[in-house]
C-alpha cells in the first residue's frame, strides 16, 4: 500500500506537469495535491498510510534544497552588489509580520499554544518546527501553518507583485523567498533561475534572522 | 523514466551522455546533505539541509567542485522540487477539523502575513535596485534628466 502511494503520487504528478506545459495558469503542486487526496480518499481512505510512503518522497526534500546551492552560487557576484537592502528587507519584513502576526492573535484571542505555532510560519518548514518546538508550540501545527503560508504566498504572488509594480529579478525573488519560503522558490523556478535563486538566499537568510528573534522569545516563554 | 531533453534555462542543452559526471554530482549532494545532517544533530543550531546548502554553494564558490559536475543532478532536483512537497500538501487536509474553532485568528493571521512580508521586502529591494541602476546610467550619460533638485 505505501509504494502504492508513492506510485500514485508519480503518476499523478506527471500527468499534471503534462497539462501545466499547456495550461501554465494551473500550479502543478496543488493541482496534484488535490487530485492525489480524491484517488486515495476513493481507493483507501486511510491517509496514515498515505503519509508513510509519502516520507519516501518527502525526505528528497532535503537534497533538493541542497540543489539550490547551484543557482545561488551561480547568482553570487549579484548578491554581493547589494547584500544590504536585501539584509535590511529581510530583517525588516520577518520582524514586522511576526510581530503583527502576535497581536492579530491576541486581538482576536486565539488560544495560545496555537500563536506560539503559528508565529514560526514564514521559514521553511524544518526550522519552522524546530522553533515552534523551543517556545511550546506544537511541531505539526507549525508545519501545517507553514505549508499554508507557503501555498498562498505561492499563489498570490505573480498577480499582487505586479499589482505593487515590483518587476525586478531580485525584489520579486527576496520577497517570494521572504514569504513563502521554499514552497515560494519551487514555484519561481518554473519562470526564473535568477528570481529562484534570488528566493532561495531569502529564504536562509529568513531562517537564520528569525532564529536570532526567536532567542528572547525562547529565554521569555520557553 | 521519460524525461524531456533537459535544455538549461538560457537555452543551453546539457550533454546527456556523460552518466560518469552526474553520478559525481549526485554523491558530492548527498554527501553534503549528509554532513549538514550530522552537524546538526552535533549540535549546530541550523537545519540540516540548510547547512548542506551553505557547503554547496561554499564548494562551489571556491572551486572545489564545478559547475559541470554539479549540474545534472541539481537541475534534476530543482526542476522536480514542487514534486516533493506533495506528500506533505496531501497531508495538509487532514487537519481541517482540527482548525475549525479558531478559525478566526487562523484565517486573519495566515492572509495577511504574506501580502505583508512581500510589500516590505519586495518594496526595499525594488528601491535599492532602482538606485543602483539609476547610478550606474547616470556614472555613464554625463547628462542627467531626471534630478529633481537641479529643476530650476
Amino acid at each position: 500500500m505505501e509504494l502504492l502511494a508513492i506510485l500514485l503520487t508519480l503518476l499523478v504528478y506527471l500527468g499534471v506537469r503534462r497539462l501545466s506545459v499547456r495550461f501554465p495558469r494551473v500550479h502543478p503542486m496543488i493541482l496534484s495535491a488535490v487530485a492525489i487526496w480524491f484517488i486515495w480518499w476513493l481507493i483507501s481512505g486511510d491517509f496514515e498510510v498515505y503519509a508513510k510512503g509519502g516520507q519516501w518522497i518527502t525526505f528528497w526534500l532535503g537534497p533538493a534544497t541542497v540543489a539550490l546551492a547551484y543557482p545561488v552560487a551561480k547568482e553570487w557576484q549579484q548578491l554581493t552588489s547589494m547584500w544590504r537592502s536585501v539584509l535590511v528587507a529581510v530583517a525588516f519584513g520577518t520582524g514586522v509580520v511576526m510581530i503583527s502576526t502576535w497581536i492579530t492573535m491576541e486581538m482576536l484571542q486565539a488560544d495560545p499554544v496555537l500563536t506560539r505555532s503559528i508565529l514560526s510560519k514564514s521559514v521553511t518548514m524544518p526550522i519552522a518546527i524546530e522553533l515552534s518546538e523551543n517556545i511550546g508550540g506544537i511541531p505539526p501545527l507549525s508545519a501545517l501553518f507553514t505549508a499554508i503560508t507557503g501555498i498562498i504566498g505561492s499563489v498570490m504572488m505573480r498577480p499582487y507583485l505586479k499589482a505593487l509594480g515590483i518587476t525586478d529579478d531580485w525584489a520579486i525573488g527576496i520577497a517570494v523567498g521572504t514569504s513563502a519560503h521554499a514552497i515560494g522558490t519551487a514555484s519561481l523556478l518554473r519562470d526564473s533561475e535568477r528570481q529562484a535563486a534570488a528566493s532561495s538566499l531569502a529564504m536562509i537568510l529568513a531562517g537564520v534572522i528569525t532564529s536570532l528573534y526567536y532567542i528572547p522569545l525562547h529565554l521569555l516563554l520557553g | 523514466m521519460s524525461e524531456e531533453k533537459p535544455t538549461g534555462k538560457d537555452g543551453v542543452t546539457v550533454s546527456r551522455g556523460d552518466w560518469k559526471t552526474a553520478l559525481r554530482g549526485w554523491i558530492i549532494l548527498l554527501i553534503c546533505y549528509g554532513v549538514g545532517v550530522l552537524l546538526q544533530h552535533a549540535g549546530v543550531p541550523l537545519p540540516g539541509n540548510l547547512i548542506g546548502l551553505m557547503l554547496l554553494t561554499l564548494c562551489l564558490l571556491r572551486g572545489w567542485v564545478t559547475f559541470a559536475v554539479m549540474e545534472q543532478a541539481c537541475q534534476f532536483l530543482l526542476r522536480h522540487m514542487l514534486f516533493f512537497f506533495i506528500p506533505i500538501i496531501v497531508g495538509v487536509a487532514q487537519y481541517a477539523g482540527l482548525l475549525q474553532e479558531q478559525a478566526i485568528p487562523v484565517t486573519v493571521a495566515m492572509l495577511t502575513g504574506p501580502p505583508l512580508i512581500m510589500l516590505i521586502t519586495g518594496k526595499i529591494v525594488q528601491k535599492a535596485h532602482d538606485r543602483i541602476a539609476a547610478r550606474d546610467t547616470r556614472d555613464k550619460t554625463i547628462k542627467t534628466s531626471f534630478e529633481p533638485k537641479e529643476e530650476k
